[in-house]
């Protein structure tokens, strides 16, 4: 008898196993894949060292420019896959030994409910007073691409660069993981064309900034086509025909590729657990609806991560996964902090915090301050000045409502400002403490202070 | 099983209603959107409509109970639960019903309270943790640092009553503390202050009639009490000379008749009021005793004192300043009516910055008005009538004007109230200033 188990060694599920143990629960955790989940082995972490390798490649190009001319450099697919690997190993195998050191006990297989506290792992069964779901999610489908292996593949596929970087690649989905497949293989050599059933790609995410990395997307010969839907293929003597349609309806066009990478969202792992044998619920779209603090409809039945509900993000399945375990383990602990998002594109983006039309929305009055790449010293240093800082604020009380951040650091910048609206500050706040120049942090500071109309390395438009 | 229907919240800011009558009795179909129950609240009588269609199942209050908003009031048996096969068991304790608003329909679909209404097994529901109270302000979240968040939820106190003392009261951690510290004081009932005891003289008890304190005349209570507590009250009375608004008035009134309008002298007493209370904006003012502010108001809504059959009631005309005499005219008749039909909104009575009260139709020189708190101030407006005053060491008939304004000395100094009261009289006696300022 366990007092918690953690169905999922992803980076929700080994959180809350690890911090449940810490709390002195006996905690075992079941994995019927790889320890560390999607987001090691197959998203977060192998995509992020592809994106170096493609940025280093890039970067060498670009030292030209200030007098370092290497000769184009060799590409090694296969080695780029070994070290890939290399990383993912090593993250892996770490999660497995803290996992270890903290005393959860590690289950392999696959684990189906057979009651509110008892499960079975191929055979075997296990109870424990409390279980954690932390199943995660898997690439949709749509119809006329079901992912073959061959033709069309999934991110997960995609990965595995060593088999080749196709001529000409279609991505279909312009969220997330279409964008930073569309950057790692548009740097390796494929033409990339991105097609977004949407107005925009990243649906959701600030419109401005949105098109600004479009139009970078563009520069480096990534293609984007907006609100067209990719109807279906059929295989030529040399590539595929795939068949395209606007949104709205309208005049068919077709449009060659060697290969097409389906990367249409994810779906909720919420089948084939047996939830109904513990009384478990999922809404219409297969996640698992939980109260603030990661209980189900079920007492002593928690559900963190991409199963429960979007964004399917791994540092919200962290959170969620220290919640769970810290409420399972009799601690008063809730779920309420704002998201940060980031997407690997080049330059990056990243978010927190509404967008100015979330804000509009909801009947704010709302302060803009920008502050653009192209006027920061530490940008033109590295040769990245494509971009802009964005920070939303209410105008009638400067409190800080969002930031969006386009550009180089992005997804370290985001931090910062996560912090300023976890403590309620003010644009003002950010715009007096003092950011070390130059750094790209500045351009944040820069961004409050224009929105006071004070900015000093730009003019300010009152 | 059936399905719980929740008290909904009335009007911002409105936390409690009485129970005044029910208008479908148990077992009774009612179908959706059917007057359910007639609930009063700040003197205002809504009838709650049935957000299912259904039997009434069983009342869960009774007639004069004053129960806190999102309380059960009635269960309700759905046409399609009862028709379903009898599978789902009876749980009605899971279900905790849905909420709905009458007047903030965007608000319903944020905060359903349980997501999964009945059908586990067990006591399922009452363990799943309660989501906390969504913030009362506009970003739908409390302000609050992430290390206050958590010792709120350690305390066991909900962060959304913590009062914050930092920037745009934001709360922190030690605001948290000190909440979780103070003895825990009963928030509502203001009338709560000792009982004066009665006892009835012996010998005389066929003599007395005993009627239940309800309704309107329970809310009036509470809320003179509350304003005799909370304000420090002080008066001063002046007058004014009107014989040329009482010729401007009676030269308008035609003009106002062939608009359909019934021209009172109080539109022009509301448009002086505006004019000084712009340059008196402490009179406009209201104390926040919690974060220890003084709100001064940009904005204009003027209450307007109406006697009823029911009691006093205080119909609010919003923005005063950018509405011209004839709208104010149309708006206090219609008001008015309103008010004395009972058809008042609960919006309608509520939100006053400073209010009017015209009283001396029925005799007295003047009154001493009791404060519409949180406003600051009220001013008591009586009978135009001609009497004699000195002028040119003449005595001559004018008509004359009292004007009583009865103030917070908290928040108003005597000096202001009185040159307030006199910039009031300067815009009642010369009424064409207002052509420099008509809307």
């Amino acid at each position: 008898m366990y007092d918690l188990i953690v169905i999922g060694t992803g980076p929700g599920g080994y959180h809350a196993a690890i911090r449940a143990a810490q709390l002195g629960l006996k905690t075992a955790a079941i994995e019927a894949g790889d320890v560390g989940g999607v987001c090691l082995n197959v998203g977060c972490i192998p995509t992020k060292a592809l994106l170096h390798a493609a940025e280093t490649l890039e970067q060498a190009r670009k030292a030209a420019e200030f007098g370092l001319v290497y000769a184009e450099p060799e590409r090694d697919l296969g080695k780029m896959g070994r070290w890939r690997d290399k990383v993912v190993k090593k993250l892996t195998g770490g999660v497995a030994n803290l996992l270890k050191g903290n005393g959860v006990e590690l289950i392999r297989g696959f684990a189906r409910f057979k009651g509110p506290h008892r499960l079975e792992v191929d055979g075997s069964e296990f109870e424990a007073k409390k279980i954690i779901i932390a199943t995660g999610s898997r690439p949709a489908t749509i119809p006329g691409f079901e992912p073959d292996g061959e033709n069309v593949l999934t991110s997960t596929e995609m990965l595995r660069v060593e088999r080749g970087v196709p001529g000409r690649l279609l991505v279909i989905g312009g969220g997330v993981i279409g964008l930073e497949f569309a950057s790692i293989y548009s740097r390796l050599g494929s033409r990339v064309t991105v097609v977004e059933y949407t107005q925009q790609i990243l649906p959701g995410s600030d419109p401005e900034l949105v098109k600004l990395l479009a139009r970078s997307l563009k520069k480096q010969g990534v293609t984007v086509k907006t609100s067209t839907r990719a109807v279906g293929y059929e295989p030529l003597e040399d590539g595929l025909r795939v068949t395209l349609e606007p949104a709205a309806g309208g005049d068919a066009e077709t449009l060659e590729a060697d290969r097409i990478l389906l990367a249409v969202g994810r779906t909720p792992v919420s089948e084939g657990l047996g939830l109904d044998a513990a009384g478990v619920k999922t809404d219409e779209r297969g996640f698992i609806p939980t109260s603030e603090s990661m209980e189900t409809n079920v007492p002593g039945v928690y559900a963190i991560g991409d199963v429960t509900r979007p964004p399917l993000l791994a540092h919200k399945a962290m959170k969620e996964g220290l919640v769970a375990a810290e409420h399972a383990a009799g601690r008063p602990a809730a779920f309420d902090q704002q998201i940060p998002a980031v997407v690997y594109t080049q330059p990056e983006f990243a978010s927190v915090g509404m967008t100015e039309a979330e804000a509009r929305e909801k009947g704010i009055e709302v302060a803009v301050g920008r502050f653009p790449m192209s006027a920061s010293g530490r940008a033109l240093t590295l040769q990245q000045t494509e971009g802009m800082v964005k920070v939303i604020a209410d105008a009638a009380n400067d409190l800080l409502l969002g930031v969006h951040i386009l550009g180089p650091g992005a997804s370290d910048l985001i931090a910062e400002a996560a912090l300023a609206l976890e403590m309620a500050a003010t644009a003002e706040d950010l715009a007096l403490t003092i950011h070390p120049h130059p750094t790209l942090s500045e351009n944040l500071m820069e961004a409050a202070e224009n929105l006071h109309g004070r900015a000093i390395h730009i003019l300010n438009k009152r | 099983m059936p399905k719980e229907v929740l008290l909904p919240e009335l009007a911002e800011s409105v936390v409690e209603g009485e129970i005044l009558k029910w208008l479908v009795e148990e077992g009774e179909t009612v179908a959706k959107d059917q007057p359910l129950v007639e609930v009063m609240t700040d003197k205002v009588t809504v009838e709650l409509p049935s957000p299912f269609a259904g039997v009434l199942v069983k009342k869960l209050v009774k007639e004069g109970d004053v129960v806190p908003v999102e309380t059960p009031v009635a269960l309700i048996e759905e046409d399609a639960a009862a028709a379903a096969p009898a599978g789902a068991a009876a749980e009605s304790d899971e279900d905790r019903g849905e909420r709905l608003s009458l007047f903030k329909p965007d608000k319903t679909e944020a905060e359903v309270r349980n997501p999964f209404a009945g059908g586990a097994p067990g006591k399922a529901a009452a363990a799943v943790a309660e989501r906390p109270r969504a913030g009362t302000n506009k970003y739908g979240r409390v302000l609050a640092v992430p290390a206050a968040r958590r010792l709120a939820r350690e305390l066991g106190v909900d962060i959304a009553q913590v009062p914050g003392s930092g920037p745009n009261g934001r709360v922190r951690v030690e605001d948290v503390r000190a909440f979780a510290e103070q003895p825990q004081a009963a928030p509502a009932a203001p009338a709560a202050g000792a009982a004066v005891p009665y006892v009835t003289p012996a010998g005389y008890e066929e003599l007395e009639e005993r009627v239940p304190l309800r309704g309107m005349r329970r809310i009036i209570a509470q809320q003179m009490v509350a304003s005799h507590l909370s304000a420090v009250r002080t008066l001063v009375v002046d007058e004014a000379e009107v014989t040329e608004l009482v010729a401007l008035r009676s030269r308008l009134k035609p003009l106002a008749e062939e608009a359909g309008v019934r021209l009172s002298y109080l539109p022009f007493i509301f448009k002086a009021a505006v004019a000084a209370l712009k340059k008196f904006p402490a009179v406009n003012s209201s104390l926040d005793e919690e974060r220890g502010e003084i709100v001064y108001k940009k904005y204009y809504h003027l209450g307007l004192s109406v006697a009823t059959d029911a009691g006093l009631v205080v119909p609010v005309i919003r923005d005063v300043d950018r509405k011209t005499v004839l709208e104010l005219a149309a708006e206090m008749t219609d008001k008015i009516e309103r008010a004395r039909a009972g058809k008042l909104a609960p919006d309608e009575v509520t939100g006053s910055t400073f209010s009017i009260t015209s009283v001396g139709n029925l005799g007295g020189l003047f009154t001493f008005p009791i404060i519409n708190v949180p406003d600051a101030a009220i001013l008591g407006v009586h009978t135009i009538q001609k009497r004699p005053v000195v002028r040119d060491d003449q005595i001559v008939a004018r008509e004359m004007l009292y004007l009583s304004l009865s103030f917070d000395h908290r928040l108003v100094d005597g000096a202001e109230a009185t040159l307030f009261l006199r910039e009031v009289i300067k815009h009642v006696e010369d009424p064409y200033w207002l052509m420099l300022h008509a809307v």
